[in-house]
């Protein structure tokens, strides 16, 4: 599939490249190419090096012996090995020819118990690097297979402590079957592994100590139009399983919201959203559709609003009423711009979490303002030291906890904390928490550069606070978690 | 593009850059050369027709030329010029987004333009624009996960994910 991909794209080079004069005439002086450039562009040739001198003449004298056969079926076998180890960009440096040939062999059988297999699948196989080492032939299998491990965003808290599900899609090209996975972890241990055949998860969700999973049914690995959902034990023991006819095309299952003993399954195409709530047996109570384009992001959170819901698509917010899912009215007011984070209901009220930075505008044919505009404006082209670039985050970004209007879904301001992020919210009783990063610290970027309109050059370290709040609004605790984190500015 | 070519490009373009970066402009006119296909479809997959790529292209180039202090020899080259192309066009986006109606952020204004072949336009049209950037940069452009998700400011896991789903997703698109 990569390939295929990699071959469709590269159909746009068939598109001319534009003027080299005209294109580099816009920027500075640039000289007519120098000796120098020449030599950058022209391709070093190597010289065949003794050790492959020595090993075409073994070669030659090889067929000469008569070992034709032998030798052409070890070639064939070595280049087979070669082209996989090229396909999966799996490195061969280091490995002798015998030890290529046995990994691919490792490979393919799914055995994955060679002891060199690990160390070529460390080169080129993504998803390695996070994972525990050193991994066993399951897990070296499961990587291989499934291209990742569940990932932190997969894994859904449930009600029990200290227990996550994560989940994961499988294709196995030996056999051809799909089929999902779905995890319990606690802590780093996986306490079970459920397969779902024929079924592709798109969400899952913590229902107390039970956990409901919903995707696309497959029929021999092609894409129906039929959601399936199923409701598991804290045992991994199917408790039902249910279809459901979209009547869309290849429908994508964004988010399940367990509300009010229902689960709600938001569910989209291209131009459509399906709304369809289920009870806990899998019955229906309802369903509608809803106008909705689909691009962009997906929804990762919802909850319920006066008849509708309020979605997070990204940063942004939308609201479904009345048939359609929009843009909420506001992204920010006057020159501030929210970025949401994350929402969630508490004592009736929808609460948001973000920070406020510059809003962009767009005057006279120039970008002004906004935090381009501003750090433009404040560095020009002097590479800022990673103090300079702390301050600048300080100064234009403010943490913001928001609530919506329960009718207009329009945010306000609740609370502020300047020089920070707002980050996840949660409830906890009839406690609201609100993590907040603070920026406390900034690090230039040794090893690699990345051009970034705002404080990339830096490495910035914020502090993890928690805010408590009561159902009545008031701050009732600050405190530092003792957990910090590390991002780009 | 096999490894060790894109291996040697990139160390070609380190050069290229460090010799910019020390105001040696023959430097851009090398990386004009090695990367400017690369712009070019990067910033198309992006912005979606050809005629704002080529306004892409250019700016990134006046970019580098303006910046290229700011990048450390040894570095990935790659990455870098991909960062700035990704950024400057959807620099682009968002002006034309301004320029119409500050609500409707949410949509892709329609610009006349040259467009791609039919068949890239439909493995495009499988896919949500944070997609396309992931596939296009980790397989076209050949950026590694941990890369594309500095990028795009998401976890490296996160990066993973999102490009399995949408290889999974053109999967069965191409199979039905």
């Amino acid at each position: 599939m990569k390939k295929k991909i990699d071959n469709i794209l590269h159909q746009l080079d068939s598109y001319p490249l534009p003027d080299k004069a005209k294109i580099l005439a816009a920027s500075p002086i640039v000289p007519a190419e120098t000796e120098e450039h020449r030599k950058l562009l022209t391709p070093v040739r190597r010289r065949l090096g003794p050790a492959k001198l020595a090993a075409l003449a073994m070669a030659a004298l090889l067929l000469v012996a008569g070992g034709v056969t032998v030798v052409a079926e070890e070639a064939k076998a070595y280049g087979e090995a070669i082209d996989f180890f090229e396909e999966y960009n799996l490195s061969a440096e280091g490995f002798s020819r015998s030890e290529i040939k046995k990994i691919y062999r490792d490979i393919v059988s799914e055995s994955f118990t060679y002891e060199k297999t690990e160390e070529a699948l460390a080169s080129g196989l993504e998803g390695y690097e996070i994972q525990a080492k050193p991994l066993d032939s399951d897990g070296l299998k499961r990587l291989w297979m499934v291209g990742y491990v569940w990932g932190v965003e997969d894994q859904q808290q449930s009600g029990e402590a200290g227990v996550e599900y994560g989940f994961v899609q499988v294709y196995n090209p030996q056999t051809r079957e799909h089929y999902g996975q779905l995890f319990k972890i606690k802590g780093d241990q996986q306490i079970w592994c459920k397969r779902l055949d024929d079924l592709y998860i798109y969400d899952a969700r913590a229902v107390g100590d039970k956990i409901m999973v919903a995707g696309n049914l497959l029929e021999k690995g092609v894409a129906t139009q039929t959601v399936r959902v199923c409701l598991l034990d804290s045992e991994s023991d199917v408790i039902w399983q249910k279809d459901y006819n979209s009547r869309m095309h290849q429908p994508g299952v964004n988010y399940i919201l367990y509300d009010e003993g229902n689960c709600t399954l938001f569910t989209a195409s291209n131009d459509r959203m399906w709304i369809l709530t289920i009870d806990m047996e899998g019955n229906l109570v309802s369903e509608r559709y809803a106008e909705y384009d689909a691009r962009g992001e997906w929804i990762k959170k919802v909850v319920p609003m006066g008849d509708g819901y309020l979605m997070l698509k990204g940063d942004r917010l939308m609201q479904e009423k009345d048939g359609k899912v929009q843009s909420t009215v506001t992204f920010g007011s006057g020159d501030d711009y929210y970025e949401i984070t994350d929402m969630v209901e508490f004592n009736g009220l929808v609460y948001l979490s973000g920070r406020i930075v510059p809003s962009i505008h767009y005057e006279s044919g120039k970008w002004s303002k906004g935090l381009y505009g501003l750090y433009q404006e404040q560095f020009g082209e002097k590479t800022p030291s990673a103090e300079e670039q702390l301050q600048f985050m300080k100064d234009h970004h403010t943490a913001v906890l928001l609530v919506c209007d329960p009718d207009s879904g329009e945010p306000q301001r609740f609370y502020t904390i300047p020089g920070a992020s707002g980050s996840q919210l949660s409830v906890k009783g009839k406690q609201l928490d609100w993590l907040v990063n603070r920026y406390v610290g900034a690090e230039m970027n040794a090893n690699e550069t990345y051009y970034i309109s705002t404080g990339y050059l830096a490495t910035i370290k914020a502090d993890i606070w928690r805010y408590a709040f009561n159902p009545y609004g008031q701050v009732v605790g600050e405190k530092d978690t003792g957990s910090s984190i590390e991002f780009e500015g | 593009m096999n490894s060790f070519k894109q291996a040697r490009i990139d160390k070609q373009a380190d050069k290229a850059l460090c010799n910019l970066s020390q105001g040696d402009m023959s430097g851009l006119s090398a990386i004009y050369d090695l990367y400017g296909r690369l712009i070019l479809s990067v910033a198309y997959i992006i912005v979606g027709n050809f005629t704002d790529a080529e306004d892409v292209l250019q700016d990134v180039m006046l970019l580098l030329a303006r910046y290229a202090k700011r990048y450390k020899a040894g570095n990935s080259p790659r990455a870098y010029v991909m960062s700035i192309t990704r950024h400057t066009a959807i620099n682009l986006i968002k002006k034309r987004k301004t320029e119409l109606s500050t609500d409707e952020i949410g949509d892709i204004p329609a610009r006349d333009g040259k467009l791609a072949s039919v068949e890239v336009q439909d493995l495009l049209a499988q896919l949500t624009e944070e997609e396309r950037q992931i596939v296009t940069l980790h397989i076209y452009a050949g950026l590694s996960h941990r890369q594309v998700a500095k990028m795009l400011e998401i976890s490296t896991s996160a990066a993973e994910k999102k490009y399995q789903r949408a290889l999974k997703k053109l999967k069965k698109h191409y199979e039905s």
